[in-house]
């Protein structure tokens, strides 16, 4: 048997040797080593190191000489030349590869757009690497939670006594209702800060002076809401009443108008000083009152860690006053870190995307690169196929290994560099506001710095040229030459590899279509789940206090479109308390709504059994029930009817059973029960209207509303709107992911295209002969799909189950009690697969018909 | 002058590239030299000391035909010029004049 050296030392000798001196040298290292290694391997593979590490000395080592650069420069250029020559000339692929690859980059550039901004949301901030928010870990049952609240006193107190501390605002929220002059009035998110607040967090103002909301009585208030109260007048100095949600109401002069930082998660709308908390709240002053979050603000930003013994000792001072919420320990939390945290804590200020839902947006991403970088290595080496004769040659005439890779990955650089340079204006034109309309968070086409928008394309592009362009060239550069120039090279015809890849893609575009399929059938079920009760003709109107439903209730009354009326506490849809019930020595969860009279009748609740209450019956007001076929079903009532149970120290009989109803849009039934409360702690009124008519029954109502309570917004609206948000969650949800799928299906149809396209090419005259003998169209497409069929049918089998086990996950975690989606998404997705695979080949098949075989045969 | 000096090493490889006339190659002078003396060299000095050699003029050098051999790769051959001759000759008789001047009596040891 016949030995080789090992490879990597004499690549060593063959790189530093100099070329004039190599071939001797090399010679007598092999004369040595065949003869040693009659002997022994080992010996000589030793030996031959030994050699090779001997023969490196000064006069053997090859000297750079000067023209090197230059020349290396001739060679990429012709490198480049070439490449763009043959992407020009397989013009139909390189299309291909370039608009599979944009598509893809620019996928991934709009979701690292958005991830970064997520990242760096606070990096617009002046001193954000020296402001801190303070939260309180609390005990809850067995586990820690940790809360954005903390004492208010516990920011003044710090600001007074430790040194280290350069600036601290507490940031109290609050809903106010807010009108200018005799407009409509609004709810409005109202922040209450410190004077040093200015100092912390950087505003974009737009006019007027933020330190001046020290002073009393002063607003500053973000552009949207300024252009929403006094249109194109000029905000500064207008007067603004506020009604705070302590029911205070006071005028405020506007001092400053400032713009929403769009890569913020803090959001701030109106801004007064902290001084008004005060009137507000009696118990301010003291260590028992939460505010919203406090900020602080260090000298050394390093100062953080000697702050932890301080606030131990303040940790006591809350615990002796509030012993119902003992914070365990007050933690910091960087603010560049609080976008992304903000689902950690609760109640917090900052407002970032789920992490999860990050984490997600960059596989998908990466996932459709991976499949447009398959694509592309699928069509390269198909590509390459008809250019195996030039490798040869190149390889003959001396060409190395290295320069072929080299030479490939150069004409890869060039299709990367084109397919950036369209995904950027995909990604600018579409993909980004298409991203803008599907979430309400605003992402600006920007990084947040030069440096990471260059390292991102240096990455992106390397990545691409190193997935796509490594394999095939590595491939192509180790084929031998005399196999290629005999013609025995079996290359691209029937090639397993190019099977695999395309399997992959497909299995990839089928999870997605599948998954897509099943959540839009699924979000359909959810949509159209029974509720319960008849929300169709019910409308609900907001009365905060007895005096506007007494009004309201008054004025309804007289309304003749109006079926029925019913005033209640708390109300089906908006309003979830959960009660410990006792029945038998056990405890139990159940949902409360405290009603009143005729509620359950207006919203018409199915009854099953007993009755509805009755005002006539005295009791019903003290200890009657209704509990849903859920709740009964809970106790293990098998006759529910007067039986009784304990919830909140009072003891409850039932009288009545309801249907199970829809208390949320995520879940289906709860188990609940109601019982009746007295009319001044009514919040709602419910009406049952003509069918038609609710548009206008509310427009009376705001109407009405105006009269009594112009300082409060009216808010009435349609019992089927209660669960707009979730339908909007579910509708955006169903976008995103009709888009994913789209873009996978639209990814591997491409990738088939070329290859069919590829395909045909070869086949060309054998094509051409077989229509001579009179083969039939369709016989030849039969033929043509024959391949691809295999394939999809191999995809399909993998790609439907894991979608399907995807998406239902998916789906599991967060809506419960999902209806079985059916068969018809297994149906559309054959019918997707199919419609791509039939558009794809028949479109290649175009070619065929219309080519005359006289013309290709008679070439060569 | 410092090039024309005759080192031991480089006359003992200038000798051997004229005993293997006209094959004489790196491995052939170090196994011969190995061989004749039983002074083993590595092959990276026989190619230092060839070198030297031929860029003092006392060597030339051709490259041979391939062989099935070392895979096909050429032997660099070394041959001896005229000035290598006359360096031979010159060390030779310097050898010899200084030999023919110790007093007989010096290699009579039994004296001693």
């Amino acid at each position: 048997m016949k030995h080789t050296p090992p490879k990597w030392a004499d690549r060593f000798l063959a790189w530093y040797c100099r070329a004039d001196l190599l071939e001797e040298i090399q010679g007598d290292a092999y004369e040595l080593y065949e003869r040693t290694s009659k002997q022994s391997k080992r010996k000589a593979d030793l030996l031959f190191i030994w050699n090779v590490l001997r023969f490196f000395r000064l006069r053997n080592i090859q000297r750079k000489t000067p023209v090197f650069a230059s020349s290396y420069l001739t060679l990429v250029n012709s490198y480049l030349l070439a490449g763009i020559r043959s992407a020009n000339r397989h013009r139909l692929n390189s299309t291909i590869n370039i608009l599979g690859l944009a598509v893809a980059i620019g996928i991934v550039l709009t979701s690292a757009l958005f991830i970064e901004n997520q990242f760096n949301s606070f990096s617009y901030q002046k001193n954000a690497d020296r402001v801190f928010q303070i939260t309180s870990l609390v005990k809850t049952g067995d586990e820690f939670q940790e809360w954005g609240d903390t004492p208010s006193l516990l920011g003044s107190t710090l600001r007074e006594t430790e040194t280290s501390i350069v600036g601290m605002t507490r940031v109290h929220s609050d809903i106010v209702s807010a009108r200018f002059k005799s407009g409509d009035a609004f709810y409005e998110q109202v922040s209450l800060v410190d004077p040093e607040f200015g100092q912390l967090f950087t505003l974009a103002l737009v006019s007027g002076d933020l330190a001046q909301i020290k002073s009393k009585n002063t607003v500053a208030l973000n552009q949207q809401q300024a252009e929403k109260y006094f249109g194109d007048q000029d905000p500064i100095g207008q007067i603004l009443s506020l009604k705070f949600s302590s029911g205070l109401k006071d005028e405020f002069t506007v001092v400053a108008v400032f713009n929403e930082s769009i890569n913020s998660s803090i959001y701030f709308g109106l801004i007064v000083s902290f001084s008004h908390l005060q009137p507000l709240l009696a118990e301010a002053s003291t260590w028992k009152k939460n505010t919203t979050a406090t900020f602080i603000m260090l000298g050394d930003p390093y100062a953080a860690s000697d702050l932890d013994e301080s606030l131990t000792k303040y940790k006591d001072l809350q615990n002796l006053s509030s012993p119902n919420w003992k914070v365990d320990q007050f933690k910091l939390r960087p603010l560049t870190e609080l976008a992304t945290n903000s689902k950690q804590i609760n109640n917090s200020i900052s407002h970032g995307a789920h992490p999860a839902g990050l984490i997600a947006l960059g596989i998908i991403s990466i996932l459709l690169l991976l499949v447009s970088c398959l694509n592309y290595v699928n069509v390269a080496i198909s590509t390459m196929s008809v250019r195996l004769r030039e490798i040869a040659i190149r390889k003959v005439i001396g060409g190395s290994k290295k320069e072929i890779v080299q030479q490939f990955l150069t004409e890869n650089l060039v299709i990367c560099t084109l397919a950036t340079g369209a995904g950027v204006l995909l990604a600018y034109a579409f993909f980004l506001p298409t991203f803008r309309n599907l979430t309400p968070i605003e992402v600006p086409f920007q990084f947040s710095s030069w440096m990471s928008g260059i390292s991102f394309f240096f990455g992106l592009i390397f990545f691409i040229g190193i997935v796509s362009g490594l394999y095939p060239a590595l491939y192509v550069a180790a084929l031998a030459p005399a196999q290629i120039l005999k013609g025995k090279q079996q290359f691209g015809r029937q090639s397993l590899l190019s099977k695999v890849l395309l399997t992959l893609q497909f299995i990839l575009a089928i999870t997605t279509v599948v998954s897509s399929f099943i959540f839009v059938q699924s979000a359909l079920n959810l949509k159209n789940r029974e509720w319960g009760y008849a929300h169709q003709d019910v409308i609900t109107l907001f009365a905060n206090t007895p005096a506007q439903y007494a009004y309201l209730n008054h004025k309804l009354q007289a309304n003749t479109q109006i079926k029925s009326l019913a005033g209640t506490t708390d109300h089906i849809g908006m309003d979830y308390y959960w009660k410990t019930v006792t029945a038998q020595h056990t405890n139990y969860e159940a949902m409360h709504y405290r009603t009143g009279f005729n509620y359950l009748e207006t919203i018409n609740a199915k009854l099953l059994i007993g009755r509805y209450f009755d005002s006539n019956i005295q009791s019903d007001i003290i200890e009657s029930a209704i509990v849903t076929q859920s709740f009964a079903d809970l106790l293990n009532w098998d006759a529910p009817l007067n039986q009784s149970f304990v919830a909140d120290s009072n003891k409850y009989i039932v009288v009545g059973v309801v249907q199970d109803f829809l208390y949320d849009a995520y879940h289906s039934s709860a188990p609940a029960f109601f019982t009746i409360s007295p009319k001044d702690s009514f919040n709602y009124i419910c009406a049952y209207v003509k069918t038609g008519s609710s548009y206008n029954v509310i427009q009376d109502a705001k109407n009405d509303w105006h009269a009594i309570a112009p300082d409060d917004p009216f808010e009435g609206f349609k019992q089927e709107e209660v669960f707009r948000g979730f339908l909007e969650d579910l509708s955006t949800n169903t976008q995103l992911l009709t888009f994913v799928a789209c873009v996978a299906v639209l990814l591997s149809g491409l990738g088939l295209y070329g290859l069919v396209s590829f395909n045909i090419t070869r086949r060309l005259k054998e094509f051409s002969i077989r229509k001579i003998f009179g083969a039939s169209l369709l016989h030849i497409f039969s033929l043509m799909s024959k391949d691809y069929v295999r394939i999809i049918a191999v995809a399909f089998l993998i790609g439907y189950p894991s979608g399907y086990l995807l998406i239902t996950m998916f789906i599991n975690e967060i809506y419960t009690a999902i209806p079985f989606s059916g068969l018809s998404p297994f149906f559309y997705t054959l019918v997707v697969l199919i419609s791509v695979v039939a558009i794809t080949v028949g479109i290649q098949m175009k070619r065929i018909t219309q080519e005359n075989p006289t013309e290709t045969l008679k070439i060569e | 002058m410092k090039g024309t000096y005759l080192g031991e090493l480089e006359e003992l490889v200038l000798l051997t590239v004229g005993i293997l006339y006209p094959e004489a190659y790196g491995v052939g002078v170090m196994d011969e030299i190995e061989k004749q003396t039983n002074r083993s060299l590595n092959i990276s000095a026989v190619h230092a000391v060839l070198t030297r050699l031929e860029e003092k003029g006392f060597l030339k050098s051709k490259m041979s035909e391939p062989t099935e051999e070392r895979g096909g790769r050429r032997k660099r051959i070394f041959l001896l010029t005229a000035a290598g001759k006359r360096a031979l000759e010159e060390a030779k008789e310097m050898r010899n004049t200084l030999f023919n001047q110790i007093p007989r009596i010096a290699l009579q040891f039994q004296q001693i």
